[in-house]
């Protein structure tokens, strides 16, 4: 089986074709969207990195940002830094170049604000000419790096949603592609369970280390869990204790081995299942997942989560422009908010769907995703946040 | 009949898969939707929320799938409703000293 993808320099085969501008700095976010809005079709990445990160927070943001300029679903980049930014906008940009797509620097420093909208100007509408010639062509499902994210848990997450997106997760594995999946204080009590999973003692020892120091934070700061983990809306669905949930959200991740853990927006060096280090808000987990390479990501919710709520396209953060995320609702009591999502399958609690098959709906929904389906977000979403990162250290 | 799901066979909770009136008869099946057995609901239980399938006493663990998902903070009684109000995480109580 193989999908439709754009093929990259670099071997990697993209799902989206975008030209897009990195601000190499938080404060060359509004040149950068001043500069999207005269050229139709160029995607300002706007962030949230400043110069008060402090040092292992700003490595984490710089080799996000290059991850994400290098994601297989951007076709070109314009690097915009201001010419005082703690990493230079020209490191970002050499970063970016080994994919071997076009990537090109502007200072705000050197070429003035007006050369910059000039120069800024022109480069992207070459890109984005040369990405209009550009065709989609089958590619590999081995190719193929899905993210995955839950929200709205519920008691319904861990039969029906997680149980299925899990059952998808196995068949791209299968097919020799990649999944990864994140939210480390939504492994509490869960963590052993994953370790015994993991390839071997090391990849094991990188979950529990990880998971300990949380633990170690929660005990420091004090940290009433209640109201968060699990959430207002979690409890009111039947979950009881973070342990419960944690036992629901690592379902999604199906049931093979765990070949490593990942750092926040790092890439994985072989294929297979991943684990990654990051909260579990919903737009730091998207950002990473395309900073490692993802094409695509889903959203696994159930009835966690007020119904209103659950509709909306930006539903538990909307992501960035360039990962394709869609939605998977697995609660059964909502016919008439299904049409706000990409695949249902609350069938499975009606009994009238198997896991199974219920996995081969959003397997099929994947591959039809990345080979340019547009998504209920894509389709529907106009606000995007600052792209928000994650972070461990102190504003200083 | 209404029905509830127990995961594994050391689980002494179940999920409803229908909301639950104080002696509405639950049939559980297990994962494979298999019959099991049966229990008569001992209170008013939310849709999606869990049965006790035994009675529990204080500070034993509550386990579903096989796993130990917090402790019983008082004595609960076979058929009534398990949550916030008589279960504690134990990763909660790292960072909320709640005692048993």
């Amino acid at each position: 089986m193989r999908f439709n993808g754009y093929r990259r320099p670099d071997g990697t085969s993209g799902a989206r074709n975008c030209v897009v501008i990195i601000p190499a700095i938080n404060c060359a976010n509004d040149i950068s969207y001043q500069l999207a809005m005269t050229v139709p079709g160029a995607i300002p990445l706007c962030h949230t990195y400043m110069c008060p990160y402090e040092k292992r927070d700003r490595d984490k943001a710089v080799r996000t940002l290059i991850g994400i300029g290098k994601n297989p679903n951007v076709y070109g980049v314009l690097v915009v830094g201001t010419g005082c930014e703690p990493v230079p906008a020209e490191e970002m940009t050499e970063g970016i170049k080994a994919s071997g797509k076009p990537v090109m620097t502007l200072s705000i420093n050197t070429s003035g604000y007006d050369g910059v909208m000039e120069k800024g100007r022109e480069f992207l509408l070459k890109c984005l000419a040369e990405a209009s010639e550009l065709k989609r062509e089958p590619c590999e499902l081995s190719d193929i790096i899905w993210g995955i994210k839950c929200g709205g848990s519920g008691s319904l997450s861990l039969l029906s949603n997680n149980a299925a997106v899990g059952r998808a997760a196995d068949l791209l594995i299968a097919e020799g592609g990649s999944v990864i999946f994140s939210e480390t204080p939504e492994i509490l009590g869960m963590e052993h369970t994953l370790a015994k999973r993991a390839v071997n003692e090391e990849v094991a020892g990188k979950i529990l280390k990880c998971v300990g120091e949380l633990q170690k934070n929660i005990s420091y700061y004090g940290v009433d869990l209640l109201g968060s983990e699990p959430n207002k809306g979690n409890m009111a669905s039947g979950l009881t204790t973070i342990e419960e949930k944690s036992l629901g959200a690592i379902a999604k991740g199906g049931t093979t081995p765990l070949m490593d853990f990942l750092e926040f927006g790092q890439a994985p060096a072989g294929k297979g299942l991943f684990f990654m280090d990051c909260e579990s808000a919903g737009d730091p987990v998207y950002v990473g997942e395309a900073a490692a390479g993802a094409q695509l990501s889903a959203l696994s919710l159930a009835g966690g989560m007020p119904a209103y709520i659950r509709g909306l396209a930006s539903c538990g953060g909307a992501g960035l422009q360039t990962l394709p995320v869609f939605k998977v609702l697995g609660s059964n009591d909502c016919k008439s908010e299904e049409q706000f999502f990409d695949v249902c399958v609350g069938s499975i609690i009606d009994g009238t769907e198997s896991i199974d098959e219920a996995g081969e709906r959003i397997f099929r929904k994947l591959i039809s995703v990345v080979s340019g389906e547009t998504t209920f977000t894509e389709r529907y979403n106009k606000y995007w946040a600052p792209i928000a990162f994650y972070r461990n250290g102190l504003i200083v | 009949m209404k029905k509830c799901i127990r995961l594994s066979d050391k689980d002494n909770v179940a999920t409803l898969l229908n909301e639950a009136a104080n002696g509405d008869e639950f049939a559980i099946s297990d994962k494979s939707n298999t019959q099991t057995g049966s229990i008569t609901a001992a209170a008013d239980i939310p849709f999606a929320h869990k049965i006790a399938l035994k009675d529990i006493s204080k500070g034993e663990e509550i386990v579903k799938m096989d796993a130990v998902i917090g402790l019983a903070s008082r004595d609960i009684p076979c058929g009534t409703h398990v949550h916030i109000q008589n279960v504690l995480s134990i990763e909660g109580m790292r960072g909320v000293k709640d005692e048993i």
